[in-house]
């Protein structure tokens, strides 16, 4: 973990070796009813914070590099298939971890850099909260 | 124990998409009023959960399988539910075949979640209520339909039968053929070739469309 090995961690680094730096979500589904609710879903929960939405793919890009997200919330029209904006998110950004859910809510899976994909159980909501929660956070 | 607890309206909801149905299950179970009695993908799932005919609302979110088709079973299988249509925008025109047919409330799917809270709300109460997309399709049926009306109610006399008119109102009403069989009390292939008849006459594609064409098509 991050400032482990760190003789004088800072106090921000110490923060995330705890582990209380809220896991920033952003959210970029095809669904607004869906994005909206899963949104207010996830700002209930403790140690995740929604850190905005974004409904086009070069708004995507803005929207990682802006709010520093630790994971998006992403539909992939052709699941399994990563849609394209992944490559260049995973260019710009290596520590990203991208959600990916079929568009009929019925698939998810994660995907890290160098394209390791790994199916989620099931795209149930518990499925989808347990994978972001797994997700560590970036300085 | 609370002393005067209002009594929580009892929702089931059923839409295909599994992330969606789970994720606003939640959400509405945060809602101090509500209580998620069913989340099921279909509604031959919701009717096998214990407790279905306690239903008050029925959220369809019209996906996948889940379509007119499925409206028309909740209705005649769950009559004191009343139901909430979530459609995708791209289908905000059928709204008014919903509401037509007895759906107290359509919410399009690229709407906000208040939206939704508000048409569950509107429809336990038995307020009709549409926002946004669905709303702007219903008026822009509601005009259409007006010019149809004027229309109509010009050539339809001549053209149905006092019995084609009479079945015709049933169709506009929604109802399926064999509930009109029953109703009329004549046989289900009398039905068949009376619809197929106004559908000619009318010069429709679908049965669903009869209800533009026929004044008198309301629901009771």
């Amino acid at each position: 973990m991050i400032g482990r090995d760190n003789p004088k961690p800072t106090p921000i680094d110490c923060e995330k070796g705890g582990r209380l730096m809220p896991i920033r979500v952003l959210l970029a589904l095809e669904s607004p009813m869906l994005c909206e609710t899963l949104a207010d879903l996830l700002a209930r929960q403790e140690g995740i914070e929604v850190v905005g939405h974004a409904s086009e793919p070069l708004d995507l890009l803005v929207a990682v590099e802006k709010s520093e997200a630790d994971v998006v919330l992403l539909t992939f029209p052709e699941f399994p298939n990563l849609p394209g904006v992944c490559s260049h998110l995973f260019a710009e950004f290596p520590e990203l971890v991208v959600l990916g859910v079929s568009p009929d809510g019925q698939y998810a899976c994660t995907c890290r850099q160098e394209v390791r994909v790994k199916p989620l159980e099931g795209a149930g909501l518990d499925d989808v909260l347990a994978e972001i929660r797994s997700v560590p956070t970036t300085p | 124990m609370m002393p005067a607890q209002i009594p929580r309206v009892p929702v089931a909801i059923v839409a295909s998409s599994r992330l969606l149905r789970e994720a606003i299950a939640r959400r509405l179970a945060a809602e101090s009023d509500l209580v998620v009695l069913a989340a099921c993908p279909t509604l031959t799932d919701v009717l096998a959960t214990p407790g279905a005919n306690r239903i008050q609302v029925l959220l369809l979110v019209a996906d996948g399988q889940n379509r007119w088709t499925a409206f028309c079973q909740a209705r005649d299988v769950l009559p004191q539910a009343r139901c909430v249509v979530l459609l995708d925008d791209g289908h905000a025109g059928d709204a008014f075949h919903y509401i037509q047919a007895g759906a107290l409330a359509c919410v399009g799917l690229g709407g906000s979640l208040g939206a939704l809270l508000d048409a569950i709300r509107a429809a336990a109460e038995g307020r009709v209520a549409a926002s946004g997309a669905v709303l702007a399709a219903l008026i822009r049926r509601l005009r259409e339909m007006s010019a149809a009306c004027q229309s109509a109610a010009r050539s339809l006399p001549a053209s149905l039968s006092d019995r084609e008119l009479e079945v015709a109102r049933l169709v506009a009403r929604g109802l399926s053929n064999k509930q009109i069989a029953r109703q009329l009390q004549i046989r289900i292939t009398t039905v068949k070739t009376l619809v197929h008849r106004i559908l000619k006459k009318l010069q429709l594609p679908r049965r669903r469309d009869v209800m533009l064409r026929i004044p008198g098509g309301e629901t009771p």
